[in-house]
């Protein structure tokens, strides 16, 4: 969880990412945040998010994305 | 038929009408009629294309749906004797098929459509280099139809293939039922482009007569006719004068008609978008919104996401995304990362789909060079931002810019404005010469020999003062929008007020618009 | 639902009163403004025509007959009055002879200098600022034509109010209301050539084309002949003078037209094609337009190929005499119609 964190604040340091479960609802990451994320989550965890997976559902928060990323590295 | 033709106005309440009086299980076979009775009257052989990329993409989304019910199948079979590796195999092979069956339909389609759109241009740009090598020989161009829409309902229709692909829902099982999908008139010829999953339930559900929409579905029509042939028709009129003869014309002038056709271009098409969308909340259903007020956004960026808008989140879903992420995306980016600095390759993936997305987005708009430049304008003006993002927020926060003033928020907005009318330049001028010659003539404040006035026999004094007119109601309504829901403010006044707005308006329509005989501009996205 | 409809009604009932209202005034409340305009000449001629009482002989046509017809020359040589109906290809052909049925009685010749048309050359900014308030003029509208007429409606209105505020369309002076006589006959003198020495290769050509003539206007023009052979009056066609040098068509070309027109048309075809081919020295602004040369040398032959059409066929009434409405009549509605042109 920490990790995702990092990478977060890596790309958007502006944002409090703690605080928000409206992430893409909200607005507050746009598609060029997402794609920035994602591929350098798949690249830090060796898995691959598919297109369909961008969902507001499983980037609203971190612990969305955490979710995300467990449930991938368990099906690879 | 078009909108703005007197047919439309017989036909229109005529659909709409028995609409609700048919039994309400029959509404989306009448709708599915209608559709094509309104296409195929703008021309007849346009309907074969829409056939075949009904039928196409009706049995790839069924097939691909074959296929996973087919893996379902095996696996439940196997449930107990296949090891990881077994499904892991089964997966991939499914999963290769179905990648078969959904490149097959959109090379199919999208084939169609390059063939159709950019053959010609491509023959020019082929014979452009012959000529460059001194070259007699010469490829003949082709005397080809481009059906009406095409561009959206193609669109359209791979979206929902490729949404079938990733699993979003279950293939259309009914073929009319996926036609009326693609045929839904009110946005057939100009969108917005609409997803299944919003749409489908919508058009194939039972509709009850409901007065609230039928009064704002009329209204929202009635504004996009003002828009239309009041303010974009007339506007047309000068914005040809001028860019027909641009040299004649001061490099102030020419800034003048710049912003006036960057209006142009949004009366016309989003007038054209609230008559579709009026059109449809009348019969009860909701089409996606293509249009945010977008000359008030603050960076390009935003301008995109407020300006046909569903087309961006088109590009967004079925081509950034899957660009951006996909194996060439990624490796560039790991690429980047051990050549360049990390601020630079951190973003190298967006990079590389804003490039392709951008390119395509110029393309689409137009089969010429200057679209291209379109694009590939937008696409470094967006990636510039990007790359310059820190520098420039570390800039500010040295010069000490109060950010959140209504002051930045403005300078914000006119800049924004300003780069979107240099890019209508690049649009709307007939090839990159004129689009430059009229940039250097904006810039260098040139002064023509002879000085030409905006008004001469077809675009009067007169003229001149309705369409400052229009436009300061236009504004008007703009920032009235922002902070609330016009037709509600609208239904809570007096009876007397809301009747005087709706005549006014209408007969503004009618005796200010710019009618048939005029000759009147057709809708500019009309040959897309 | 109810309410809906009722409210819909009540609202279209509202905007009906309106735009009646408006158009009321328009037309009705503000003076006339278009009989000092070049196409209120086709209003004067269409009255002009009505009040002939005898047999007459009515040139139709678009802008070449004005030009190219001398009336006063033609009644010395014709014995009996004529009229010009006529002013722009932009009122179509159809229109123009629509327009001659209510005047026709016994004994008339109604000739038509023929040109391809095709139901769709109306153009209702022309036609409705030269009919103005002469509704009588309306009736010979076809269902196309009104539904033109009704589209540019409101725009022929603004048209109007610009005008009150003296906001007006450029005349020349060959294309005023001036250029006419009191009978709508074009009278205004026209010297030497004005064409550029080079013409255009692709807005001044003369064609004959078979092509151009399609079914629909052929079967028009029949039924309009049988129509005057039930009045007991005569039609014939004849063809409008054109510069040689804007000849583009061959002669094969030009005998390919006429056979076809001969064969298909139950309607006599008194002039050779080559017989209306002009020098410059005929010619005035347009490739069809006569000077005031070459308007009498047309007149001239025009008048012998009719004498000769009438002498091949016995005749059984007797020639008419020139006779219009007596003058102080005239001198009356000359001064009614100056009024009217304010």
């Amino acid at each position: 969880m920490e990790d995702i964190l990092k990478i977060l604040n890596e790309f958007r340091p502006d944002i409090n990412f703690q605080s928000s479960e409206r992430l893409i609802d909200d607005g507050l990451l746009d598609s060029l945040d997402i794609v920035n994320i994602v591929a350098e989550l798949d690249s830090e965890f060796d898995i691959e998010i598919p297109v369909e997976e961008i969902t507001p559902e499983n980037f609203n928060s971190v612990s969305a994305i955490n979710r995300l990323v467990d449930r991938l590295k368990e099906e690879a | 038929m078009t909108f703005n033709s007197l047919h439309f106005f017989i036909f229109f309440p005529i659909v709409a009408m028995l609409y609700y009086i048919i039994p309400k299980k029959y509404q989306w076979i009448w709708l599915l009629i209608v559709s094509y009775v309104f296409y195929l009257l703008a021309n007849f052989k346009f309907g074969f294309f829409l056939m075949s990329t009904t039928v196409t993409t009706y049995y790839a989304a069924i097939g691909v749906g074959k296929i996973n019910e087919h893996q379902k199948d095996v696996l439940l079979a196997n449930k107990d004797t296949y090891a990881k590796e077994q499904i892991k195999e089964l997966k991939a092979n499914s999963k290769k098929h179905k990648k078969q069956v959904v490149a097959g339909v959109l090379l199919i389609n999208f084939g169609i459509l390059a063939f159709l759109k950019y053959s010609n241009f491509f023959i020019k740009s082929v014979d452009g280099v012959l000529g460059a090598f001194h070259s007699s020989a010469s490829v003949p161009t082709l005397k080809l139809l481009l059906p009406l829409g095409i561009s959206f309902y193609t669109f359209q229709a791979m979206g929902y293939v490729i949404d079938v692909y990733r699993g979003k829902y279950q293939p259309e099982k009914n073929l009319a039922k996926l036609a009326l999908f693609l045929s839904f008139f009110p946005q057939i010829m100009e969108g917005p482009i609409g997803r299944y999953n919003e749409l489908a339930h919508q058009l194939y559900g039972q509709h009850e007569f409901d007065y609230n929409n039928a009064k704002f579905g009329l209204q929202l029509m009635l504004w996009g006719y003002f828009k239309k042939v009041v303010i974009a028709d007339r506007a047309g009129i000068l914005v040809n004068m001028v860019y027909s003869n641009y040299q004649s014309f001061s490099g102030l002038q020419v800034a003048f008609v710049a912003v006036i056709y960057a209006v142009q271009i949004y009366a016309d098409f989003s007038g054209y978008i609230d008559i579709a969308t009026g059109a449809a909340q009348f019969l009860g259903i909701r089409l996606a919104p293509n249009f945010n007020r977008p000359y008030f956004s603050k960076s390009v960026s935003e301008f995109w996401r407020r300006w046909h808008i569903s087309l961006g989140t088109w590009f967004k879903d079925y081509l950034f995304y899957p660009l951006s992420l996909s194996k060439t995306g990624i490796n560039l980016g790991k690429f980047s990362r051990k050549h360049f600095s990390p601020a630079f390759a951190k973003n190298v993936p967006a990079f590389f789909g804003l490039s392709v997305v951008w390119l395509t987005t110029g393309l689409w708009h137009g089969s010429d060079w200057h679209y291209v430049i379109y694009g590939v304008y937008y696409g470094a003006l967006i990636i510039l931002s990007m790359q310059c993002k820190p520098l420039l927020q570390s800039l500010t926060a040295k010069l000490r810019i109060p950010t959140e003033s209504f002051g930045w928020k403005l300078f914000r907005v006119a800049r924004t404005f300003s780069l979107v009318c240099l890019g209508f330049i690049l649009f709307r001028a007939e090839n990159m010469g004129i689009a430059f010659s009229m940039m250097k003539s904006i810039f260098t404040l040139s002064k023509p020999a002879l000085s030409t006035s905006f008004i001469f026999n077809n675009f009067t004094r007169t003229d001149f003062a309705f369409l400052i007119l229009s436009i300061i109601v236009l504004v008007i309504v703009s920032l009235l929008q922002r902070k609330r829901n016009l037709r509600e403010t609208l239904s809570k006044q007096n009876i007397v007020f809301r009747w005087s707005i709706y005549c006014t308006a209408a007969l503004s329509v009618i005796f200010l618009g710019v009618l048939a005989s005029n000759d009147p501009s057709q809708f500019i996205y009309f040959q897309f | 639902m109810k309410k809906f409809i009722c409210k819909s009604l009540l609202f279209c009932f509202t905007m009906l009163i309106l735009l009646g209202g408006i158009t009321a005034f328009v037309l009705f409340g503000l003076p006339q403004q278009f009989g000092m305009s070049y196409q209120h000449a086709l209003s004067t001629q269409y009255n002009s025509m009505r009040r002939i009482p005898s047999r007459k002989l009515v040139v139709m046509g678009d802008s070449a007959v004005p030009f190219s017809l001398n009336v006063p020359l033609m009644e010395k040589r014709i014995k009996m009055p004529v009229q010009t109906l006529g002013i722009h290809s932009g009122t179509g052909l159809e229109y123009i002879l629509s327009l001659s049925k209510s005047s026709i009685h016994k004994g008339d010749i109604m000739v038509l200098e023929l040109e391809p048309s095709n139901g769709d050359s109306f153009t209702p900014s022309i036609i409705l600022t030269a009919c103005e308030n002469n509704f009588d003029m309306y009736k010979a509208f076809s269902a196309k034509d009104w539904e033109k007429a009704v589209e540019y409606y409101p725009s022929f209105l603004i048209k109007k109010v610009k005008y009150y505020f003296r906001i007006k369309d450029q005349q020349s002076p060959s294309y005023s209301g001036k250029s006419f006589d009191s009978d709508g006959n074009y009278s205004y003198f026209r010297g030497k050539c004005v064409l550029p020495r080079h013409l255009s290769k692709t807005s001044q050509n003369t064609e004959f084309n078979q092509r151009d003539y399609n079914t629909e206007f052929i079967s028009y023009l029949n039924d309009y002949n049988r129509f005057c052979k039930g009045k007991g009056a005569t039609f014939l066609i004849t063809f409008p003078p054109f510069l040689d040098e804007s000849l583009v068509s061959s002669k094969s070309d030009i005998s390919n037209l006429v056979n076809y027109l001969s064969h298909e048309l139950n309607v006599p075809i008194i002039t050779k094609i080559s017989d209306r081919e002009l020098p410059r020295k005929y010619i005035y602004n347009n490739i069809s337009h006569c000077n005031t040369a070459g308007a009498d040398k047309v007149t001239v032959d025009l008048s012998n190929e009719i004498e000769k059409y009438l002498n091949k066929k016995p005749a059984n009434v007797p020639p008419a005499k020139i006779k219009r409405v007596p003058v102080t009549v005239k001198l009356i509605r000359t001064s009614i119609d100056k009024k009217m042109r304010v």
